[in-house]
């Protein structure tokens, strides 16, 4: 899965929310929403561009890769008074979890809503229907391709195709209209249009497009010069968002930075203009570590601690690098950002793929550096016009 | 004849109604708009004629000789009457250059915007935020931006056109009459229910605002 994985399902961020006064949070903390629950650190796929790069599961997954029960129900019990609502259940692949019934059940007997990432390849009929009378509200699964050998091959095991097209037939079935997210590199640029015309077949209710990023194991497949150049991840997005869109009814998606996005696409999809809600999130990866998001498998330094030990309160309203995102998304902007009229909504578009990529969290997209130093970043979209 | 002969001589009836003529002039005055030249604009002179550049919406505009003399004295906020008095032009011309202007986006009203109107007013005229700057992309849309708030819209060609219609005051009826001009095969009721919400929605974001009546 790709950083912009984490833009779905929730509503869409256009201004900084206000931290309700019944949470008794201090004044420049705010609420915890959701979580980004990482279930498991393996995964049944062998995925050739995994940006989590979790553990190659060939059977049961290891239970220390796990996250453990005991320590999600007491998190969730330390963050309801910080604001939680919701949980994004993702992975590595979630449902690997031997108890991933059971969070579910948990999850919802607490009121949290849910979203969910998948493969589909372990989604069963009854799963799926007891997936939708704990009511997640969004589901999304990968499938890369609709040529079974291609996707097979992109995602290191035979048969993955076959069984991700039957889970979400099976999640069809049980009334969930999921979302499709492509991984789009260079080789499978051709096969867009071919997947597109599945995904209506089998009834899935939209597709995203993730650009597979260099980060994880996207890294080699980058330096082979697998991955999209800037010329052809602009192309791709404007074909997906004007001529793709204009013959499929069904909803295309691909995120790249605001302000790098025609005024008629973001007409056209309300949800490109907004950004990650990142102020709002904290990710609890399988080892319990509590972590910006899934960019703590790779980066340690984003990890703020472990479930158990450290104090989850604590955690989220005084750990420095918490602390100094906060600060830093609230602004003023530097460089192209402070110029740029998208900032405060867009913030900077994905703070972990800012990280990975420039060693800082809050900083300019390489994507909009790259479009400024080709002169291509709009200036209807500058501050100073 | 000294004036005070001369008021000696008016009978009582007539000194009230020179009095209050007298007042109905100032009043009228001091209803008279003000206007400015837009920080966003750039001028070159070519001979007889000039051209504008709106920087914000990088778009051209030609002006006249006579456009152009007014707008020398525009860099600060002027009245028709004063510029016709002060550069010998006919009070008629130079207020009828000035509504051209506005329209176009080259001068801005100096009047005073309200979020929300009075009970009293029966009929609002609403006008841009002079403080948004508009930016036109293509035909496909446009960003308004307002820098001291940061606000950001984005906004399709039918809310482009209603956005360059009140570049100077306009009441909605009007806004409506004009939009069913440029879009002709649109149903009325359509365009007015699509002014309606775009006018409340903008109003309430402060990038259009109620101009506030003189009292």
């Amino acid at each position: 899965m790709l950083p912009e994985d984490c833009c779905d399902g929730l509503p869409d961020v256009t201004e900084a929310e206000q931290p309700s006064p019944e949470l008794n949070l201090p004044p420049d903390v705010p609420a915890l929403r959701t979580f980004y629950l990482y279930l498991s650190a393996g995964c049944n796929l062998h995925c050739r561009h995994c940006w989590i790069t979790p553990t190659f599961v060939n059977g049961k997954p290891v239970p220390a890769e796990c996250l453990d029960f005991n320590a999600l129900e007491q998190a969730v019990a330390d963050a309801k008074p910080l604001g939680l609502t919701s949980a994004k259940l993702t992975g590595g692949e979630p449902t690997l979890h031997p108890e991933f019934v059971r969070i579910v059940d948990f999850l919802a007997d607490q009121g949290i809503g849910m979203t969910m990432e998948t493969n589909g390849t372990l989604i069963d009929g009854n799963l799926a229907r007891h997936l939708a009378a704990k009511k997640l509200s969004h589901i999304a699964v990968s499938l890369d391709s609709s040529d079974p050998a291609w996707h097979d091959s992109f995602r290191g095991r035979k048969g993955a195709f076959e069984d991700t097209v039957r889970g979400v037939s099976h999640l069809v079935e049980a009334g969930f209209r999921p979302q499709i997210i492509m991984s789009v590199c260079r080789e499978n640029l051709d096969h867009i249009e071919g997947l597109i015309a599945l995904v209506q077949k089998i009834g899935a209710g939209s597709v995203k497009f993730n650009p597979v990023t260099a980060s994880g194991r996207g890294k080699e497949m980058h330096n082979d010069g697998g991955g999209l150049s800037f010329d052809e991840l602009m192309a791709l997005t404007r074909r997906i968002r004007g001529e793709l869109q204009d013959r499929f009814p069904i909803h295309l998606c691909i995120m790249i930075p605001p302000a790098l996005l025609t005024a008629k696409e973001i007409l056209r999809d309300k949800s490109a203009g907004g950004g990650c809600h990142v102020r709002n999130i904290l990710g609890l990866l399988g080892t319990g570590e509590m972590a910006l998001c899934g960019v703590g498998r790779n980066v340690p330094e984003l990890c703020f601690g472990t479930l158990g030990k450290d104090n989850l309160r604590d955690v989220w309203i005084s750990h420095p690098t918490l602390v100094g995102l906060r600060k830093d998304l609230d602004g003023p902007f530097h460089g192209l950002c402070g110029d740029c009229v998208h900032a405060k909504r867009c913030l900077t578009h994905c703070v972990a793929m800012n990280y990975e990529m420039t060693g800082k969290l809050v900083n300019v997209s390489p994507l909009c550096a790259e479009a400024d130093r080709r002169g291509l970043f709009p200036v209807s979209r500058r501050v100073g016009g | 004849m000294t004036r005070a002969k001369k008021r000696r001589e008016c009978p009582p009836l007539f000194l009230h109604s020179r009095l209050r003529a007298l007042g109905a002039r100032i009043k009228g005055e001091m209803k008279e708009p003000f206007f400015v030249l837009r920080d966003e604009v750039v001028l070159e002179t070519f001979g007889e004629e000039s051209l504008v550049l709106l920087l914000d919406a990088l778009e051209l505009r030609r002006i006249n000789a006579v456009s152009r003399r007014l707008l020398d004295s525009l860099a600060t906020p002027r009245s028709a009457t004063v510029l016709a008095a002060a550069l010998d032009m006919q009070p008629p011309v130079v207020a009828a250059a000035l509504r051209e202007m506005e329209a176009q986006r080259i001068l801005r009203r100096i009047v005073s915007l309200k979020q929300e109107r009075n009970e009293t007013m029966q009929d609002p005229t609403y006008l841009t935020n002079p403080e948004v700057s508009y930016r036109p992309e293509d035909d496909d849309g446009a960003i308004l931006f307002n820098a001291d708030t940061d606000g950001l819209e984005v906004i399709n060609p039918t809310a482009m056109e209603i956005w360059k219609t009140l570049a100077a005051p306009r009441t909605e009826a009007e806004v409506v009459a004009r939009l069913c001009e440029v879009f002709d095969d649109a149903p009325r009721e359509e365009v007015a229910k699509d002014v309606s919400e775009f006018l409340e929605s903008m109003v309430k974001k402060g990038f259009i605002g109620i101009v506030e009546e003189a009292s």
